[in-house]
């Protein structure tokens, strides 16, 4: 047999021709991976930069070197494209448009969670991402959350954006900065002082089909209809008051603390006859699946570890990971990530963590020390006042530690 | 204006309409892997879409394996490039650069698993078709030619799979491999030798 029948033969040979969905499953993967490389840049760069002059010339140099081998590369490529990384269930549109000045390219998200990668655009050109009252332009990496066709967050990890809701004034974010729409924020309303005459724990233990068995207290307390929002009150997952835990024992307890969290701890309270109604616009927000679940999953059972091993900082990072998923991993982990921060001695960062928790959880069992937490560390930076509110928050935990903990915080006000 | 709705769960590329001046197609490879190096994601992907399927066939020439298997090494393959797109010299094309990396990528699979080899010994010998069918023939003839191919030691599998199969140069194709090129045509000429004598010999 000659060369040529066996290269002939050779080429005929069958080899894995992926269908088009695999491709673009690789391909998604393959981009999802690349950026998280570039998002951990920024620290590296840190560690590169204590090596002074020597790494900025070579830096220098490695830019010289690039741009005289590739005339047209980097700026061309950045110029033409753009990419989105939606979750599952988002529902999106893309417009493109001829306009006087160039191209009008327009996302109009309706609804989920996406990642934009925003490059750059040429003078007269326009990359937006729409929803129904917002807008957001910029260049980078940008995640953007749309629940009801509202824009509902923004968080920007590298480059820079420009929000614009309704006819308010634009608001920029640099890398690292997060936007919230109010919708979000107002779950984290702190309730009035409480009283002995209209408690709310019994207002928010007590919804329209447990009143048969409770009505005494229904009936005198001064009840928000069922429809209203919960989150305007901290909607702490917390057993009734004892008084009414007498006539309506309740049938879910919380976890014990030193167990690793799951996605049980945050599940909507579906099984509970006496939680108060789930909140819509956050259950929306978490209700998106993550595009790599198993990943979000291994970034907290490492953090967790981590934590548990008494490595906060480290836990920190990892557990930060995962919060940047979707669901109710994710949920946990901006819990547990808000502890690290807090043993690690980062407080600043550490009140965004729990106030994020705080924000995305209306329901977890670990809201009340999520809120205890957060108080100490609102107490110890002066402000007694937002302090005494999220203490007061805590005290219808259904932990005693947690009430005693808030007692105490209290008590030294 | 074009309007399209786009699935979620996926990563699209928001290209602008055809009949623009510098369209992705318009940039060259070497253009797209500089980009790469300076962190476009987006000349990764366009890299990623100009030569996937020839990564696939190399990959899956080179490798019998389960297709998520063959998934992973494609992707792990750009991934590759996306990190090392700075060291691309200029030497050679992109495309031998991505061999190069799928080649090497490869060879540290096979390496780690090495359970491999043993696999592809239990790779079972196609059973011949009587059907004198001149067509039939030739089919029978491939069929044994990858089993054939499949037994090949490694480093005889990738010099046939590169030089006859994927026509990369001898001589680019022994950088890629990272040997001399008289090595690579001695085992060029083993693999085909070894492959006549499995396929029917002298016919």
């Amino acid at each position: 047999m000659s060369d040529d029948l066996l290269h002939d033969l050779g080429k005929e040979l069958p080899f894995d021709r992926p269908d088009a969905e695999r491709r673009d499953a690789v391909r998604a993967s393959l981009l999802a991976a690349a950026t998280r490389r570039e998002e951990a840049k920024p620290q590296r760069w840190r560690v590169i930069a204590a090596f002074g002059l020597g790494a900025v010339a070579a830096a220098a140099v490695a830019m010289i070197y690039v741009k005289q081998h590739a005339p047209v590369t980097a700026a061309a490529a950045s110029l033409e494209h753009a990419y989105i990384e939606s979750s599952a269930g988002a529902e999106l549109e893309h417009t493109v448009a001829a306009t006087p000045t160039g191209m009008s390219e327009v996302v109009r998200v309706h609804a989920g969670k996406l990642r934009v990668s925003l490059a750059p655009v040429g003078a007269g050109d326009r990359v937006a991402i729409e929803t129904g009252n917002a807008r957001v332009e910029g260049a980078g990496a940008v995640d953007v959350q749309v629940t009801d066709d509202r824009l509902a967050a923004v968080t920007v990890s590298t480059g820079a954006a420009k929000i614009v809701v309704g006819d308010s004034k634009a608001v920029f974010l640099a890398a690292g900065e997060t936007w919230r729409a109010e919708i979000v924020r107002a779950d984290v309303d702190l309730p009035k002082p409480i009283t002995n005459k209209d408690s709310p724990t019994a207002a928010i233990v007590a919804p329209a089909t447990s009143t048969a068995t409770k009505p005494t207290v229904v009936a005198t307390a001064t009840l928000p209809p069922i429809t209203a929002p919960a989150t305007r009150v901290p909607a702490i997952a917390t057993p009734p008051h004892p008084s009414i835990a007498t006539t309506a024992p309740r049938t879910v307890t919380n976890p014990p603390r030193e167990t690793p969290p799951s996605i049980a701890t945050t599940a909507p309270p579906v099984a509970k006859p006496d939680a108060p109604p789930p909140e819509p616009a956050v259950t929306a927000l978490a209700a998106p699946k993550t595009e790599l679940p198993v990943e979000t999953e291994q970034h907290f059972q490492r953090g967790w570890k981590l934590l548990r091993a008494n490595k906060p900082v480290e836990a920190a990072v990892e557990l930060g990971r995962a919060a940047d998923g979707d669901g109710p991993i994710a949920v946990d982990a901006r819990y547990f990530q808000g502890e690290a921060l807090v043993k690690a001695g980062r407080k600043t960062e550490a009140e965004k963590a729990l106030l994020g928790f705080l924000d995305h959880a209306p329901t977890s069992a670990r809201r009340g020390r999520a809120a205890v937490m957060l108080a100490r560390l609102i107490a110890e930076r002066g402000d007694s006042a937002t302090a005494r509110n999220w203490y007061q928050a805590a005290l219808k935990d259904s932990d005693a530690n947690v009430v005693a903990a808030a007692n105490a915080g209290l008590a030294q006000l | 204006m074009s309007l399209k709705a786009i699935p979620g769960g996926k990563v699209v590329p928001l290209r602008r309409p055809e009949g623009r001046q510098t369209g992705i197609t318009d940039i060259s490879d070497e253009a797209l892997l500089a980009a790469c190096g300076v962190g476009d994601s987006a000349a990764l992907g366009a890299l990623y879409d100009r030569h996937h399927e020839a990564m696939y066939r190399l990959i899956s020439r080179m490798l019998r394996s389960e297709r998520t298997e063959i998934d992973d090494l494609v992707q792990t393959t750009f991934l590759e490039a996306w990190k090392s797109a700075k060291r691309y010299s200029g030497k050679g094309t992109v495309k031998s650069f991505l061999y190069g990396i799928a080649a090497n990528t490869v060879r540290h699979h096979i390496r780690s698993t090495r359970r491999r080899r043993d696999a592809l010994a239990d790779y079972p010998e196609p059973i011949a078709d009587a059907t004198p069918d001149v067509a039939a023939s030739r089919q029978q003839q491939v069929q044994r030619l990858a089993a054939a191919v499949e037994r090949l030691p490694h480093d005889l599998r990738e010099a046939y799979v590169m030089c006859d199969l994927e026509d990369v140069p001898g001589v680019e194709a022994a950088r890629i491999l990272d040997v001399r090129p008289g090595t690579l045509w001695r085992r060029l000429h083993d693999a085909r030798k070894l492959l006549r004598e499995a396929i029917g010999g002298e016919s």
